[in-house]
């Protein structure tokens, strides 16, 4: 563990800037031959542009990367390829009706003299591929029949036939199980003794501890300090994570607390959250925070009648109620602004005014007739009370800055009254400055006797805005705060899986 | 046990189809073995085979043409049209015809990135009018007999057209198993993203398949044409339904497809027999079209096949 | 290029429509002196008042995300049912086939909404199984209408010197767009037909949108069929054949986004007089019919190109 190791990529100075947001400021890494670094952070701590960059997804604005010494340039993913850099991302890109062979030399199979594929080197390859990951696969099945585990393990197979010097890994163990981990791991420990760096991107501690020589710690977009990993404990990680000091983003105001509006017991899906239950009372803003992928979506989603739970009731105003279907939660008084604003809260195409009453019209409406003036006067009051930035009501959505695209969403559902609002993931992609606005808009529901959730991973927002905090951690619920003790080391450790209740 | 026997029914399913309708077909119909009525089955099967072959490599990328039917009128009235300069000369002639109308369904796929249905459903406007122009509304008797000698042409007593499906399946086989294209057909098919990142080129893949699909409709609508020695604008109005349909009974599923030629094969067999039975036992007319039509919707939703996205251009 | 921009978004926008079909207007008065009569200007009004109509329903589906190649095949079973019924009294006559109409379009909706399939595929599927209905259901033959003096009023008659066919076409423009414009129902097919995914997050119950906008679709081929039975007083199985070729290169034309979730009816009727025009314009100026398949073919392709760019642009 302790030879000297060569730089093998270095890292100089680079920033990257999305409009509103600064992703990277003036990063520098550096990676050795033959070593596991993680690289850690919150999200949008800026990890994932990192990845881009070096995989030649992304165009870094400033900073130079060097390569054994020799600067490169990473214009396209296929750059980096060729240079040995591998990406392997959570989606995963094997193709199902393709065998393992063929999947592990996309883009490089063994061709013979009369273009026709090599099978015979096609297939030696391939299993040579497969015994240096120790995978007693044989490379005829099609990868579509392979476990999730599997198939990702071919997909390291695929940068290892590729010739990777760097395999960048994202999230890796995101789908296995504790066995398949620790066949991922061992083949790991396999590539870096064979001089194959690797940078290992994840949330889990845990893991992190168990396989990586050194860690990075990003956050905001800064690197806040590479340890070696005997150097520091995981608290002293997480702090590196999250200690900054944390904003005032706004002055939560006083807001009187009453009776619980929804109450959810017992709540479970499989395989995707089990016995979730908690209370949201009226003026309360209950936050949810864990990783994401943790289920806290698909919670929301249920509770809001697009998925459906097996067990479990959900209920409003102390009755039970069955919710089968958006419309029913609607009714109920519940509205979600869900995580993906573009995918799933609007129609881009159509204009700021279809966009915000799509779904008030069923209420202003007499036989199906839509009442135009009381639509538009709704548009209206919202565009100024929520300060939405918009030339005209007839504007196209898609032109519109992801704040107010936001806010647009928001107005949808404040004009339906909801009693229980949720919000997933709401200031995603936003400037600072829509942020607060949203904030102020929580608050005032929250005055107004709203009961709220907020669906967050972002710590100094849930934490700022929220009066209890639950922490979600891979489908349970691992613990819940008030306010009086929120304390972000134990919230950060609790949301992944330190902590159980 | 019982899980390797549904996996046996999956995947080769047409092949069960196929001999239920064997079975059903001898019971049905008196003297069904008869060598005639087999022959002709078989060869009716076969000029619907090749065309599916084609049609099997556009679905493998997700696309699909719906101007078959009217290219193959198309071919047929080009031989006709060129059958003074010689056999040989027509035959490619027609070909390239039909495979030029391939080629500009392709082109403006890809590269305007229009949807691939559309495009091939103005197409078949446009080939219909063509058609009119060029036949005048009449159907043009070739009467070349050496021309018409082709069809009846056979190898060991198995008629030509058989033949011809046998060798173009296998070769199909041979390309999308053993060469760079077949394979990146696959990959574009399963996840254009990985496809793109590895440097494949989809404007020629697209191509590749549309010429492919032309190609086989040409060479499926010479064998006919040679069977009747004439062409009109309307000789292959059906075949665009009929070959959709193979494929969807084949197993062959949008983007990446389960293609499989063989399952493709018996899957045509299996619904000639119904069309067979349907014929011998003097089913009216119109129950045929009605029951070929409902297989189509049967099939799908057994299928669940058609659950693309309507827009599944490669752009 | 910020120039090129908005002349492009322009001709692109609905405003396209209207100059290109100003321009067809005045190349056609000049190669025919026969254009702007009386007579000419009243017989493509009534052609295009049965295509009109059924563009309106086929603008629904469009617009909804999806599209129905089968408008074609309902209209000539309904009809050949038209024809038949008359026999029982023109109430019957009309009210059979407008509800048969609408049950095939549902079905339609059913197997595109609810099942998911591609409507492309589905409704030439369905197409051929209408068609050998309406095979069937004739027999193959002619029908003539029984003579029913209200019932051939529709297609034959006349209000002020306004063929009643224009007058009904006028009347479900109107009853349209209202619809489309100012109903519940229709901004949520826009909905569906832009964003799926959204109208699902926004309570709205996608299938029901779907099989509604099909049936409508379908109802409107009934619609035509009428018309059509009624001025002739008989139909063959065929006559709707190639009919949902028109309708879509006219709506398209028009305006309506293949992807769906734009259009408008102001938009589908232009189209529909484009082509009405056009093909007017075929016989005025002794151009052999066929060579408007190749026209029209080439127009649609032309039309969706320019949305595609459109969508580039952006």
């Amino acid at each position: 563990m302790n030879k000297a190791k060569n730089v093998i990529l270095r890292v100089e100075g680079v920033s990257k800037t999305f409009p509103g947001v600064k992703a990277l400021s003036e990063l520098d890494l550096d990676i050795l031959e033959g070593e596991v670094h993680a690289v850690v952070g919150e999200n949008g701590a800026g990890k994932s542009t990192l990845m881009k960059i070096l995989s030649g997804v992304y165009h870094k604005d400033a900073g130079r990367i060097f390569l054994f010494d020799k600067e490169i340039k990473l214009l396209s993913a296929t750059d980096a390829l060729k240079l040995g850099i591998s990406c392997i991302y959570q989606e995963l890109t094997i193709v199902p009706l393709l065998d393992v062979a063929k999947n592990l030399f996309i883009g490089n199979l063994p061709m013979n003299k009369a273009r026709m594929i090599n099978t015979r080197k096609l297939y030696q390859d391939a299993k040579k591929v497969l015994e240096t990951l120790k995978l007693d696969i044989s490379p005829n099945v099609l990868c579509g029949e392979l476990s999730i585990a599997n198939q990702q393990m071919i997909e390291i197979g695929r940068a290892i036939s590729r010739k990777a010097r760097i395999i960048i890994m994202d999230e890796p163990t995101s789908s296995l199980t504790d066995k398949e981990k620790e066949i991922l791991f061992g083949a790991i420990r396999h590539l870096s003794r064979e001089g194959i760096s690797i940078i290992y991107v994840s949330h889990k501690l845990e893991e992190i501890k168990e396989i990586a020589d050194r860690i990075t710690i990003l956050r905001d977009g800064f690197k806040v300090k590479t340890v070696k990993n005997e150097e520091a404990t995981k608290e002293e990680i997480v702090e590196y994570m999250i200690g900054r000091k944390l904003d005032n983003y706004f002055i939560k105001k006083e807001v009187k607390i009453s009776d619980t509006v929804l109450k959810v017991e017992g709540l479970s899906k499989q395989n995707v959250f089990h016995d979730i239950s908690f209370e949201v009372r009226k003026g309360e803003v209950l936050g949810l925070f864990g990783l994401i992928g943790a289920g806290r979506s698909e919670i929301a989603e249920t509770i809001f009648g697009i998925l459906h739970a097996e067990k479990g009731k959900i209920s409003i105003n102390g009755k039970n109620v069955k919710i089968k279907n958006t419309a029913d939660a609607i009714k109920q008084g519940i509205c979600l602004v869900p995580e993906d604003r573009k995918l799933q809260g609007l129609v881009l195409k159509l204009s700021v005014l279809f966009n915000m009453s799509l779904v008030k019209i069923r209420e202003i409406n007499r036989f199906g007739h839509i009442d135009t003036r009381k639509e538009k006067d709704t548009a209206e009051r919202f565009i100024n009370s929520l300060s939405i930035k918009t030339p005209s009501l007839k504007q196209t959505v898609s032109n519109l800055s992801g704040g107010n695209q936001q806010k647009v969403v928001i107005a949808k559902w404040l004009s339906m009254e909801p009693k229980i609002f949720i919000l997933d993931e709401p200031t995603r992609g936003i400037d600072v400055g829509a942020k607060s606005e949203i904030y102020a808009i929580v608050n005032e529901l929250a005055q107004k006797g709203v009961g709220i959730m907020l669906i967050s991973s972002e710590l100094p927002e849930i934490m700022g805005v929220c009066d209890r905090i639950i922490t979600v951690f891979e489908g349970k619920l691992t613990a819940s705060f008030e306010r009086e003790s929120f304390n972000s080391n134990s919230i950060m450790k609790a949301s992944l899986g330190e902590g159980l209740l | 046990m019982p899980k390797l026997l549904g996996k046996f029914l999956r995947d080769y399913n047409s092949l069960v189809l196929c001999l239920a309708m064997l079975i059903i077909s001898s019971i049905v119909i008196p003297n069904f073995i008869s060598s005639m009525n087999m022959i002709n089955i078989l060869v009716e099967t076969s000029i619907i085979g090749i065309m599916a072959i084609g049609m099997t490599f556009l679905l493998l990328i997700g696309l699909f043409d719906m101007s078959i039917g009217n290219q193959v009128s198309l071919v047929s009235l080009v031989v006709a049209l060129t059958i003074n300069f010689g056999i040989f000369p027509s035959i490619i002639l027609s070909i390239i015809a039909g495979m030029l109308i391939g080629a500009i369904n392709g082109f403006i796929t890809t590269k305007l990135k229009i949807n691939a249905f559309i495009v091939t459903f103005a197409m078949l406007g446009i080939l219909k009018g063509l058609n009119l122009i060029i036949s005048d509304g009449k159907s043009i008797f070739i009467g070349n007999d050496a021309f018409g000698k082709i069809f009846t042409l056979n190898l060991l007593g198995i008629p030509i057209v058989v033949v011809i499906f046998i060798i173009m399946a296998l070769v199909a086989e041979l390309i999308l198993r053993y060469t760079k294209t077949g394979f990146e057909i696959y990959v574009v098919g399963g996840n254009i993203e990985t496809a793109k990142l590895s440097g494949v080129n989809t404007f020629y893949v697209t191509m590749f398949c549309f010429a492919v699909s032309s190609f086989c409709v040409a060479i499926a609508t010479i064998l006919l044409t040679s069977r009747v020695n004439t062409a009109t604008a309307v000789l292959g109005e059906k075949y665009t339904l009929l070959v959709i349909t193979a494929c969807v009974i084949g197993g062959v599923k949008f983007n990446g497809g389960y293609g499989n030629i063989f399952n493709t094969f018996f899957g045509v067999l299996a619904m000639q027999l119904v069309n067979n039975i349907m014929y011998m036992t003097n089913t009216s007319g119109y129950v045929q079209s009605l029951i070929n039509g409902m297989i189509l919707l049967i099939v799908l939703s057994v299928d669940k096949f058609a659950t693309i996205r309507r827009s599944s251009v490669l752009t | 290029m910020n120039k090129f921009y908005s002349i492009r978004k322009k001709i692109a926008g609905i405003n396209g429509i209207i100059i290109a079909l100003f321009f067809l207007i005045l190349i056609v008065s000049i190669g025919s002196s026969k254009f702007l009569t009386t007579t000419n200007i009243m017989n493509v009004l009534r052609q295009t008042s049965t295509l009109g109509i059924m563009a309106f329903g086929a603008a629904f589906v469009m617009i909804g995300g999806n599209i129905d190649l089968s408008i074609g095949s309902i209209l000539s079973l309904c009809a050949l049912m038209a024809c038949k019924l008359t026999a029982y009294g023109s109430a019957v006559a009309i009210l059979v086939p407008l509800a048969v109409g609408f049950i095939c379009g549902a079905f339609n909706g059913l197997l595109v909404g609810k099942f998911k399939f591609n409507p492309f595929i589905t409704t030439l599927g369905t197409m051929a199984i209408f068609q050998a209905l309406a095979f069937y259901y004739s027999d193959g033959a002619f029908l003539n209408a029984s003579d029913n003096f209200f019932f051939s009023q529709i297609g034959k008659g006349f209000v002020y010197k306004i063929p009643i066919p224009v007058i009904i076409l006028l009347f479900f423009f109107l009853v349209f767009s209202y619809i489309l414009g100012k109903t519940v129902f229709g901004r949520q097919v826009f909905a569906v037909g832009g964003n799926p995914e959204c109208a699902r997050f926004s309570g709205i119950n996608n299938t029901k949108i779907t099989v509604l906008a099909f049936g409508l679709s379908g109802l409107c081929a009934a619609l035509s069929a009428l018309i059509f039975v009624s001025r002739q007083m008989a139909a063959q199985p065929q006559m709707g054949t190639g009919y949902e070729f028109d309708v879509i290169v006219a709506i398209v034309v028009g305006g309506v986004a293949l992807s769906g979730g734009k259009g408008t009816i102001w938009g589908a009727i232009l189209g529909v007089l484009f082509i009405g025009i056009l093909k007017n314009a075929f016989i005025l100026l002794g151009i052999p019919l066929n060579y408007q398949y190749v026209v029209m073919g080439v127009i649609l392709i032309f039309a969706v190109g320019i949305d595609s760019l459109r969508k580039e642009v952006k």
